[in-house]
């Protein structure tokens, strides 16, 4: 792959990543709940997490991109997504974050498909692979909040 | 559950109070017996020397109605020796500082005072909890059936939060549920407020998809009543027709005289039951209904897991399923809620709860699912707060501080009577009572006394007694055990012709509005 194409490519899902991480930093200044406030805090970093790893490829463009595959049970496809607002729950601030996290495979996925470039699929597949990582650790999380014995 | 059966084995230290737990769930008590022999530290909290003691590292006996008082006093012990897991309190949960004042108030001296449990043996206790992981706590009736449960329940919580024995195999908060089948129930919506999956009532989005599914045009927001509100109802009108369903009300409620007034005063009384039994006599309109053996469906036990039951017998004569009686019902009122199975009904319901989403029939055919399982590639959850993760973000420590149960021991009635079960009979004897076997084995109920009351009473074991309270008395046997320490007498509900709910008291928990059947004053009296 063309280093430069590599780093263009690199430097769009980084951007990416910073573009959530803002996200989530402006909506725990919105949301009223301290608790979702402290999730969606703690999701800003999470996203930091994931730029870094992302830039610890961009500047190793010999080492492999490679991400761990995720057991995915597809919760988050069978939810709805939440709109942001003052009043979110943390079941549904967690159901925003998996959406998010689900759709930012979803548009990797979508890229690697239109690929003419095995090297450039498969680098697309990857940062596909990593959104699910994100999405499936998120979807565990949701499923432990979700479902409360409440009454 | 918070955790898994089978996970209490592999315990280091189980905490058991308020649970009888080899006589009430004797097949959970073989997963306590198991981690005892793979060296766990068994600390059994009850007032009596119940059966599981002989596998408990230490009884600790405190006196009926002090839990809150016993575990406030171990939480001060443990912060004072630093032996909470802070990282736990600090990333997990809020209030600590709450918690931390409440606490306060119950150094081991004062514990000890209410509780009557040595300070040194307090002390031990605090320090096995402390350097002990995991942890499991399990609790069962004991701790719920009182005017102090929910704060009984919240204090267990915030020992194991403050712990950090929660999110963690083989640790939790483990509540062993009272029947096969009360989880199951609970699940599905046999509950005042929320519809099946804990959906609550008053959430018109929740209504909308009910309605939606039900096909009906809207749902009552209101939540409905519970039982102590239903029998009130009876009396003054508010309920106007009582549907009572596998649930033999007249043996099982506390002071049988105040239960069988409101239901003779009752407008219109149906009964569902297996057999005919002291509620019937009340009602209008009995259908007689299949037994676990005979009707196919799915019971939820206490680990929350989904359970086939499948038709091993053809009912007798007249008996329908459940689920085919109220579809015929409903249908008379107005409402086409015609199913042609229970795997029909299970289909409809986890149509709407996503949390049942992916337990299809198919897949529970084996060894069932616990729920939550929102799709069907999903698992299951065998350990619910995974990480430290609850559903409100953080876990909430909520402090109680210890109020003595609604009737204590007085000169007239001097004793305390804290009531149970027994390991050969089920309930109010419905099914075990029309089984020779049991009757065989244990056929007749008797009043457990400790030797030192009944010398001061001049009762001899056998002899016929009658226990009596504010609100009745009962004639039965007494039984001189040292299972009853001195000052409590110790009886169930599971014989017609010696009820001890015509004593207990119909007093309730103002959340849950469970009975205080755990603690009523009582005096024993010879029979002449």
């Amino acid at each position: 792959m063309d280093p430069e194409f590599f780093d263009r490519l690199m430097l769009d899902a980084i951007a990416e990543e910073i573009a959530a991480r803002e996200f989530y930093q402006k909506a725990a200044r919105q949301v009223k709940d301290r608790n979702v406030a402290a999730l969606f805090e703690q999701l800003s970093k999470d996203e930091n997490e994931h730029r870094n790893t992302l830039e610890t490829f961009r500047f190793n463009p010999l080492a492999r991109v490679e991400f761990a595959r995720a057991q995915d049970f597809r919760v988050s496809e069978q939810e709805a997504e939440p709109p942001l607002s003052l009043d979110m729950s943390p079941k549904e601030a967690l159901q925003l974050a998996m959406k998010k996290e689900e759709k930012a495979a979803e548009m990797y996925r979508r890229l690697a498909a239109g690929c003419r470039d095995p090297a450039i699929s498969r680098l697309y597949l990857e940062l596909a692979e990593m959104e699910r990582g994100h999405k499936c650790r998120l979807e565990e999380l949701f499923v432990n909040a979700a479902y409360p014995e409440c009454w | 559950m918070t955790n898994s059966i089978r996970e209490i084995e592999d315990a280091g230290l189980l905490f058991v109070i308020g649970s009888n737990t080899s006589e009430a769930h004797p097949v959970i008590s073989y997963y306590m017996k198991r981690a005892v022999r793979k060296c766990a530290i068994l600390i059994v909290c009850d007032p009596r020397r119940i059966d599981l003691v002989r596998w408990a590292t230490l009884h600790v006996q405190h006196r009926v109605g002090t839990d809150v008082a016993l575990l406030n006093g171990l939480m001060h012990e443990i912060l004072a020796h630093g032996w909470e897991d802070l990282n736990f309190v600090e990333d997990h949960t809020e209030k600590f500082a709450e918690l931390k004042a409440v606490v306060q108030e119950y150094p081991l001296e004062r514990a000890s005072g209410i509780t009557g449990v040595p300070v040194e043996q307090l002390r031990e206790v605090a320090r096995l909890l402390g350097t002990h992981k995991p942890a499991s706590l399990c609790y069962t009736l004991g701790i719920t059936e009182h005017t102090c449960g929910t704060e009984n329940v919240t204090s267990c919580a915030n020992l194991q939060m403050l712990l950090g024995n929660l999110g963690k195999p083989s640790a939790g908060v483990n509540p062993l549920r009272g029947q096969n089948n009360v989880q199951g129930a609970c699940d599905m919506g046999a509950l005042p407020n929320v519809f099946h999956g804990y959906q609550p009532a008053a959430d018109p989005k929740v209504r909308e998809k009910f309605a939606g599914g039900w096909g009906v045009p809207d749902l009552p927001a209101t939540p409905g009543r519970r039982i102590p509100g239903m029998f009130a109802g009876m009396l003054d009108g508010k309920t106007r027709a009582f549907i009572c369903h596998g649930e033999n009300v007249v043996m099982t409620e506390p002071n049988v005289a105040h239960t069988c007034k409101c239901l003779e005063a009752a407008e219109f009384v149906v009964v569902l039951d297996i057999f005919e039994n002291e509620t019937t006599p009340y009602a209008d309109v009995i259908f007689p209904c299949t037994c676990w053996s005979e009707q196919d469906g799915t019971f939820t036990n206490s680990e929350r897991r989904v359970q086939r039951v499948r038709t091993a017998l053809r009912p007798p004569g007249e008996c329908r399923e459940p689920w085919w009686i109220y579809g015929e019902l409903a249908r008379r009122l107005g409402v086409d809620m015609r199913f042609e199975s229970a795997r029909g009904v299970w289909e409809e319901m986890r149509s709407l709860a996503t949390g049942y989403a992916g337990i299809s029939w198919e897949r529970i055919e084996g060894d069932g699912i616990q729920w939550p399982a929102p799709t069907l590639q999903h698992p299951g959850t065998p350990l619910l707060h995974s990480g430290g993760n609850f559903t409100r973000g953080k876990g909430l420590f909520v402090p109680a501080r210890w109020r003595p149960p609604a009737e204590v021991p007085d000169d007239e009635y001097p004793l305390v009577l804290t009531t149970g079960r027994r390991l050969w009979h089920y309930h109010t004897g419905t099914q075990t009572r029309n089984c020779a076997g049991f009757e065989a084995l244990f056929g007749e109920e008797l009043a457990e006394i400790s030797p030192q009351d009944a010398s001061d009473l001049d009762i001899r074991d056998g002899d016929y007694v009658w226990v009596v309270s504010r609100r009745g008395r009962v004639r039965m046997r007494a039984w001189v055990t040292d299972r009853s320490p001195r000052g409590v007498v110790w009886s169930c509900f599971h014989f017609r012709e010696a009820n001890i709910n015509i004593v207990t008291n119909n007093v309730f928990d103002p959340v849950s509005e469970t009975a205080e059947y755990k603690a009523c004053a009582v005096r024993i009296e010879r029979c002449a």
